[in-house]
C-alpha cells in the first residue's frame, strides 16, 4: 500500500488511541513523526505542556486524552494556542451522547438543571469541572457563578445562565468526595422543564444513560458503543480534512475556570 | 371500633386523598362528619358516606361522636384549628403540614397538645414511607458521613392526579394571577409559602440527617414557580430544587444523600396516587447500584396506620420532635426569604 494511502499519520503509545487508529486503517496510521500528524497528550500531569510540545513538532492537530485538572496557576499564566485544533476527549461529556441529549429536547428550554458529582477527592474536581460541561450544553449557553459553600468533604453552588425570552435559567451543582479506588466518579445530572433530561455517567459502573422525559413517556437514548478515544481521533482527522474551528480547548478552560471559582467558595 | 373522624376541610387534598385512605382503612377509621368553611363542598362528600356535614368548625368541634380531628383547611387555620380540637377536648388530631406558621404558634400548639395529652400527628407523609425509613436505617447502620442532601421536585400540575382517584373536578383551585416575582416582598412571601407548604414533606427526614440550621447560603425564587435553596445544617451541605410545570413528565420527587461511601437516593410517587412506597436505590464507591423493591403502603397510608397506633397506646407522641421540625421549617423558610429579600442572593 502507498504510504500516503494509509491516512494521517498518528503519534501516540497510548493503548486506547494504538487500538483506535487499528479501528480506522483507512484513515489513520500510526506515525513516530509529529509533523502533520496528529499527536495524542496523555491527559495526566502537566498535560498542557505536552500539547504546546506538540504545537511546536508541527502536529496538525492535537487530542488531550481524558485531562486532569487543570491547575489554577497555569490556567491562568498560559497563552493557549488557536493555531491548531485541539480535541479534547472528556470520556464523561462524549459530544455524541451530548448531541443526543440536546436534539431530544426539541428545542425546549431547561427550567433548572442539577448536577450531582460524587468522586475520590482527587478526582472531585474533574467529575465537577465535566459536569459544568454537561450543564453548558444543556442549557446552551456560558454559566455564571453566583453563590457557593463548601464543607469538609463536599460543596454546592448556584449558578445561572441566559435563558429564552431575557430570562435566566438556574444551575445548582453538588460535589461530594467519596471512598474508593477509581478516579472517575459517578456524575447525575438532571435538566428539568416540560422536557426532562437525566444523565448518569458512572465511570466505575462503565455505565453512561440517558434518559429524555416527556408527558409521553421516557426515551433511553442508545448505548454508545464508539470507544471515547476513537471517537477523539475520527473528529482529530476531521478537523484536519476540514479546517472547522475547533471549540473543546476553550470549552475545557471556560468549564475550568468555573470549577475553581466554585472551589474558592 | 373504628375511631371516628371528623374533617375539618373539603378541597382537593380531602376529596382525593384523606377521604380514599381512610376508606382503605376502614377497619381502623370512619369518617363521621365533613365540615367546610362555606363552599358547601362537604355534603357532597359527606352523603356518599353517610356522614353529617356542617359549615364552620363549631359543629363538628361540639360533635361527640367525633374522636379524631383531620385539620385539612388552609395552613393558615391550622394552629387555630388544632387549639380549638384540645379546647373540645377531642382524642386526636391529624394536620396536614404546616401544623403551624410560626414558632410561637408551634409551641403554643404543642404545650396545648401536650398539656391535655391530645395525640397530634402531622401528615408529613415522606417520612412515614417504608422507603425513607429503611434509606435512614442505612444511614445509621453504615455510620456513612454525610456528605451533601438534595431534594428535587418537578412537578407538573396536580389535578393529572386528582382525576386518578377522584372524580369531577376541576380540582385545581382558581388560578390567580401570576405573582411578580420581580418583586423582592413577593418572591420572598412565594418561596416562603413554597418551603412552608411543598418543601416541608421532606424538611422533617432531612432534619433527621442535618438538624442544625447553620447558614443560608442561597435562596432564589425560580419562575414560573419553582425554587433553589442550598444551606449549611450540621456542617451538612443541603439543596433544594423545584420546579413546577404548566405540562411535563410524571412528576419527579427525588431526595438524595452523598455519603462517604455510597450515594442513596429515594423516588417518591407523585402526590394523591398510591403507587406504594417510594423506590430506594444505593450506589456503592465501586460502582455497584442495588435497588430496592416498593412497599405496597405509600406514605398516607402509613401516617394514618401511625395515628391508630399513637391512639391505642402503642407508640408515644414525639411532641418534641413535631416541635422542632415545625420550627426548623419556619426558621429556613424565614432565613430564605430573608435572603430573597436581601437580595445578597442576586
Amino acid at each position: 500500500m502507498n504510504p500516503a494511502d494509509r491516512g494521517i499519520g498518528v503519534c501516540t503509545a497510548l493503548p486506547a488511541y494504538v487500538a483506535a487508529v487499528a479501528e480506522l486503517p483507512l484513515s489513520a496510521a500510526l506515525s513516530n513523526d509529529l509533523s502533520g500528524a496528529v499527536a495524542i497528550v496523555p491527559g495526566s500531569g502537566d498535560w498542557w505542556q505536552g500539547m504546546l510540545a506538540a504545537r511546536a513538532g508541527g502536529a496538525a492537530a492535537v487530542v488531550i486524552a481524558d485531562p486532569e485538572m487543570l491547575p489554577r496557576e497555569a490556567l491562568e499564566s498560559h497563552p493557549w494556542p488557536a493555531d491548531v485544533p485541539v480535541i479534547v476527549e472528556r470520556p464523561r461529556l462524549r459530544p455524541d451522547v451530548v448531541a443526543d441529549a440536546v436534539r431530544a429536547r426539541r428545542g425546549s428550554p431547561a427550567r433548572i438543571v442539577t448536577v450531582e458529582c460524587a468522586a475520590p477527592a482527587a478526582g472531585l474536581d474533574a467529575v465537577l469541572r465535566d459536569g459544568l460541561g454537561w450543564a453548558r450544553f444543556l442549557v446552551q449557553g456560558s454559566l455564571t457563578f453566583r453563590s457557593g459553600a463548601a464543607a469538609a468533604q463536599g460543596r454546592i453552588a448556584l449558578l445561572d445562565s441566559a435563558g429564552p425570552a431575557g430570562g435566566s435559567i438556574l444551575t445548582t451543582v453538588a460535589g461530594a468526595a467519596a471512598g474508593g479506588l477509581h478516579p472517575g466518579g459517578l456524575l447525575q445530572l438532571l435538566a428539568l422543564g416540560e422536557v426532562r433530561t437525566e444523565v448518569i455517567v458512572d465511570q466505575p459502573a462503565g455505565l453512561t444513560r440517558l434518559e429524555t422525559s416527556t408527558e409521553d413517556g421516557a426515551l433511553r437514548a442508545p448505548e454508545r458503543f464508539e470507544s471515547s478515544a476513537r471517537l477523539a481521533l475520527r473528529r482529530a482527522l476531521v478537523a484536519c480534512s476540514s479546517g472547522q474551528p475547533v471549540t473543546d480547548l476553550d470549552d475545557l478552560l471556560e468549564d475550568t475556570a468555573l470549577t475553581w471559582a466554585i472551589h474558592g467558595t | 371500633m373504628p375511631w371516628n373522624v371528623g374533617v375539618l376541610g373539603a378541597g382537593p387534598g380531602v376529596a382525593a386523598l384523606h377521604l380514599p385512605v381512610l376508606g382503605r382503612l376502614a377497619e381502623l377509621f370512619r369518617v363521621v362528619h365533613v365540615a367546610d368553611a362555606g363552599s358547601g363542598r362537604a355534603q357532597g362528600l359527606a352523603e356518599q358516606l353517610g356522614a353529617r356535614w356542617s359549615e364552620g368548625e363549631a359543629e363538628l368541634l361540639a360533635d361527640v361522636e367525633v374522636d379524631v380531628v383531620a385539620v385539612c383547611s388552609p395552613p393558615g387555620e391550622h394552629g387555630r384549628q388544632i387549639l380549638a380540637a384540645v379546647a373540645a377536648g377531642k382524642r386526636a388530631v391529624f394536620c396536614e403540614k404546616p401544623f403551624a406558621t410560626s414558632r410561637e404558634e408551634s409551641e403554643a400548639v404543642i404545650a396545648a397538645c401536650r398539656a391535655a395529652g391530645t395525640i397530634l400527628l402531622v401528615g408529613t407523609n415522606h417520612l412515614f414511607d417504608a422507603a425513607w425509613g429503611r434509606a435512614k436505617h442505612h444511614l445509621v447502620a453504615l455510620e456513612g458521613r454525610v456528605q451533601t442532601l438534595s431534594v428535587t421536585l418537578a412537578l407538573p400540575p396536580n389535578d393529572r392526579y386528582h382525576r386518578l382517584v377522584a372524580e369531577g373536578g376541576p380540582f385545581q383551585s382558581g388560578r390567580r394571577g401570576r405573582p411578580d416575582l420581580n418583586d423582592p416582598a413577593v418572591a420572598a412571601d412565594v418561596l416562603r409559602q413554597l418551603l412552608t407548604g411543598l418543601a416541608i414533606h421532606d424538611l422533617p427526614a432531612i432534619r433527621d440527617i442535618a438538624p442544625g440550621l447553620d447558614e443560608v447560603v442561597y435562596a432564589r425564587v425560580a419562575p414560573p414557580i419553582g425554587y433553589l435553596v442550598g444551606y449549611r445544617a450540621s456542617g451538612i451541605l443541603v439543596q433544594l430544587a423545584l420546579t413546577m410545570l404548566p405540562q411535563g413528565p410524571d412528576a419527579l420527587w427525588r431526595m438524595s444523600v452523598a455519603t462517604s461511601h455510597d450515594r442513596i437516593e429515594v423516588n417518591f410517587p407523585p402526590a394523591f396516587v398510591h403507587a406504594g412506597s417510594a423506590t430506594t436505590r444505593v450506589r456503592s464507591v465501586d460502582g455497584q447500584w442495588t435497588e430496592y423493591r416498593r412497599d405496597p403502603d405509600d406514605g398516607y397510608v402509613a401516617e394514618w396506620r401511625l395515628l391508630a397506633s399513637l391512639l391505642e397506646g402503642a407508640a408515644p407522641v414525639e411532641y418534641d420532635e413535631l416541635l422542632a421540625d415545625s420550627q426548623y421549617a419556619i426558621d429556613l423558610a424565614d432565613a430564605a426569604a430573608a435572603k430573597v429579600l436581601a437580595g445578597v442572593s442576586q
